[in-house]
């Protein structure tokens, strides 16, 4: 199995917590630790690199390239939903900045 | 039944892969390199990332849980020979997962509504499963 997922970071206080939870997505909030659900599940040789870089990345160039592209978008998806996915990304840019979200890639196995 | 996240899960993404114009498809080309309708955060150089992790080979069967429109799963299909089956709630996507299949001619791969709770498939029926963003 290989995956990425998006993570909170490790060691947060409860209300830098709250704050990452509320900039991620929904499911964010899980608390479990992956390697463990992993191992619980039968897999391993369980390998994770750190991808937060290239997260950050992608969601920079989503705000920047719908910007760009604003009068379009705003036609086809309407005022709602375009401004909606922009503050996301704005938010979500500036928790991953502070340190508060990461993103991981997922490789193991199973015997 | 859905649970109260699944039916957010169906409405909110429902909402984005309905909306599909040639500017929404050159957004995502500009952002992620790809073309399948995707809206998360999986660029082409981490879909190749994901392939070089799976080690498929053809003919071999892939999961690909919470596929959206079809991004990673069936670009690993179409790179690898692999036959994906690409799930999720939304059926906005998976009509568009299904029309990408057609077009690429990934004739053993398929596009499945379907919750990851209670995936209908039996055990040991893939070699590999890939998602992308779906734990978080």
């Amino acid at each position: 199995m290989t995956f990425l997922t998006i993570l909170t970071a490790p060691g947060l206080s409860r209300s830098h917590l709250r704050e990452a939870v509320r900039a991620g997505p929904p499911a964010v909030l899980a608390q479990r630790d992956h390697h463990a659900l992993l191992r619980s599940a039968g897999f391993h040789s369980i390998e994770e690199a750190d991808v937060t870089a290239g997260y950050l990345r992608t969601v920079r160039t989503w705000f920047d390239q719908a910007s760009a592209r604003e009068a379009q978008l705003r036609a086809v998806m309407g005022d709602a939903l375009f401004d909606d996915r922009q503050n996301d990304r704005h938010i979500q840019a500036a928790a991953i900045e502070r340190g508060l979200l990461r993103r991981s890639l997922f490789v193991a196995h199973v015997a | 039944v859905p649970t109260k996240d699944e039916v957010d899960v169906i409405q909110r993404f429902g909402r984005r892969y309905s909306v599909w114009a040639p500017v929404t498809i050159e957004l995502e080309r500009a952002v992620l390199g790809s073309d399948y309708g995707a809206n998360g955060y999986t660029p082409l150089a981490q879909a190749e990332l994901l392939i070089n992790g799976l080690a498929l080979r053809a003919g071999e069967r892939l999961l690909d849980v919470g596929a959206g429109c079809g991004w990673p799963g069936l670009y690993i299909a179409n790179r690898t020979r692999c036959d994906a089956v690409v799930t999720d709630l939304p059926m906005e996507g998976m009509r568009r997962a299904r029309e990408r299949i057609r077009s690429d001619q990934l004739t053993s791969s398929s596009a499945v509504i379907s919750t990851a709770r209670h995936l209908p498939f039996r055990p040991e029926s893939f070699d590999a499963i890939v998602h992308a963003d779906v734990l978080c």
